[in-house]
């Protein structure tokens, strides 16, 4: 029982990084009406821009941070003037090969140049310490609750933002029609790169969360969490940030299950296949509307 | 003719029919991420009948499009329920799928892959036979009563429909024909690789592919024979201290194309304008 409640936590801190990455790549699909696959590799390219920080500052964390998040932005707003002449033409299919491109060139990038090519591993200082709490019998690690919380904290600001303030009524106005909301004097090029910018945020935070829970980043990490986020998503319904949180929780609870109680080899198979049902069971997403 | 030479020829003549099985879904207004999935079914089945049930060429080939289609028509089913941005998604889920399986298959060599598969005689020749085929197939669907429905369906499906035309059939013919047109890529490319791993299925190979059918232009068929063997052939046009980073020189060039002309180095227009050429008014 103690190692079921165990298990339960760090599904949860798994699900809360699906989750974040399922709101930033929702969040482009508000502003640009795009499936970002190329999001995850932003992240990867993040956390090594982190990794090279520290080693040669010398394990400055802040420094590192502060790198982070710069990167994480300008990268990200930098792939949205590639996006634009497509978004214009509504050029819906053609998006996600220009967005799988990107992703590509940037696992290529890491895999020729950054550490030529190995995985990397962050010191102890970065991952919270180490420090694992125990109550009773149940050990849980310091960095998992942290990243829950703060996944918990990030998605609420979020939907704060897009609910609340001038900008997020903006960006949702484009989502729900895009002629409309330039007539009534919403700029399409600002509105999109402040969009990109958030997500950009967004993906430095994630990064941390990961480099807090997970520890290690190589070239193919990019890959794994851009097909997994993208097809839960999908699974959600695109667009949909709240449904995006709630299945990309229970998918993090799912998985560490399996990992925990089914045998290994054929996890995979398995996973992809149910998503794949469920999709095509429901091609608008489980909490999707018909449009 | 020289070992190097004839490896250039058969996988130009692989990756050529690979890509038209990503054109033929296109035409239908389906981006179908499918067909390296449908490449890992052909080239398997052709490993397998030749080594150990000892097939000859075109009874593997033919064995390879049978199973191909069967194994592409049953997801097909499925994905005739959902279009555009979902089915091209989801399709991706194939490729994982189709790894994992055969990693955890141990008569199909499981990551170890299957080697030893026998050498073809006359592999150039066969598999030139087969582009043209293939061609001729492909220029007659176009041409035809159900090439032009195809048509209809990209433009736009509800006018399809009220025109009646069946979506639903159209969109799995065509994810079907897509799927028999990749294994027969697959099986090629088994017989001259004689080694086949599960690794070589993956989102490189995707990468590849759509970036041929992008450069060359996705509105004929025409476009794969100046596409492949310009960028299949890309590590010997450019400086061999360059090789390293083709897969970052493919990325830059479908972002370039996407953005700069959208519809490919070969248009309709120019297609068009060929064949007035020939034709006398």
């Amino acid at each position: 029982m103690e190692s079921f409640i165990a298990q339960v936590i760090n599904g949860l801190a798994t699900g809360s990084i699906y989750a974040l990455i399922v709101l930033g790549m929702n969040l482009l699909v508000l502003v640009r009406d795009i499936v970002h696959q190329g999001y995850a590799h932003i992240i990867m390219i993040t956390m090594a821009a982190g990794w090279i920080t520290l080693n040669t500052s010398g394990g400055n964390i802040a420094m590192a941070i502060a790198v982070m998040v710069v990167v994480g932005v300008l990268v990200t707003m930098a792939t949205e003037p590639l996006f634009r002449p497509l978004c214009k033409r509504g050029a819906q299919l053609e998006t996600i090969v220009l967005a799988m491109s990107v992703g590509i060139i940037l696992t290529e990038f890491m895999s020729q140049f950054v550490n030529s090519g190995g995985n990397f591993a962050f010191p102890a200082s970065m991952r919270g310490g180490g420090i694992t709490l125990t109550f009773g019998l149940i050990r849980l690690s310091l960095a998992n609750i942290i990243a829950l919380i703060s996944a918990v904290v990030v998605a609420l600001v979020l939907l704060w933002f897009m609910h609340k303030t001038q900008q997020g009524r903006a960006i949702r106005a484009m989502a729900q029609n895009l002629r409309v909301a330039k007539m009534l004097g919403i700029p399409f090029g600002m509105t999109g790169m402040i969009g990109f910018g958030i997500a950009g945020f967004l993906a430095a935070i994630i990064a941390i969360l990961i480099i807090m829970t997970i520890g290690t980043c190589g070239p193919s990490l990019g890959d794994t969490f851009a097909v997994k986020s993208v097809i839960l998503m999908l699974f959600a319904g695109m667009g949909n940030l709240k449904g995006g949180l709630l299945s990309a929780l229970f998918m993090g609870l799912i998985e560490a299950m399996a990992l925990a109680y089914l045998p290994g080899s054929w996890t995979q198979a398995i996973f992809y296949g149910v998503i794949m049902l469920v999709i095509i069971w429901k091609p608008n997403g489980l909490f999707g509307t018909a449009k | 003719m020289s070992t190097a030479l004839s490896y250039f020829i058969i996988f130009c003549c692989v990756f050529i029919i690979l890509t038209w099985a990503a054109y033929v879904p296109f035409r239908a207004g389906l981006l179908y991420n499918g067909t390296v999935y449908c490449m890992a079914i052909g080239g398997y089945f052709a490993a397998l009948a030749s080594k150990t049930w000892h097939w000859p060429f075109w009874v593997c080939i033919i064995g390879a499009i049978v199973v191909g289609a069967i194994l592409g028509f049953i997801p097909a089913l499925g994905f005739s329920r959902t279009s555009g941005i979902v089915t091209a998604v989801s399709s991706m889920a194939l490729i994982f799928i189709i790894q994992s399986v055969i990693r955890n298959i141990d008569i199909l060599g499981a990551g170890r892959g299957i080697s030893g598969i026998p050498k073809i005689e006359n592999l150039v020749l066969y598999s030139l036979i087969l582009v043209l085929i293939v061609a001729v197939f492909i220029f007659r669907l176009d041409h035809s009563r159900l090439g032009r429905a195809f048509e209809a369906v990209q433009t736009d499906p509800d006018m399809a429909a009220t025109l009646g035309v069946n979506v639903k059939i159209i969109s799995v013919l065509g994810l079907t024909i897509s799927s028999a047109l990749g294994a027969v890529a697959g099986a090629i490319y088994a017989f001259n690789m004689r080694i086949i791993y599960p690794e070589t299925f993956g989102f490189s190979l995707l990468l590849s592919v759509m970036t041929m059918l992008f450069v060359g232009g996705r509105y004929t068929q025409w476009g794969m024979f100046i596409s492949v063997p310009l960028l299949w052939g890309i590590n010997k046009w450019i400086p061999s201290s360059l090789a390293i980073y083709a897969q970052i020189i493919y990325g830059v060039i479908l972002i370039v194309i996407l953005m700069a002309r959208p519809e490919g180095l070969v248009t309709r227009k120019m297609v068009a304008g060929v064949g007035r050429v020939f034709v006398r008014k």
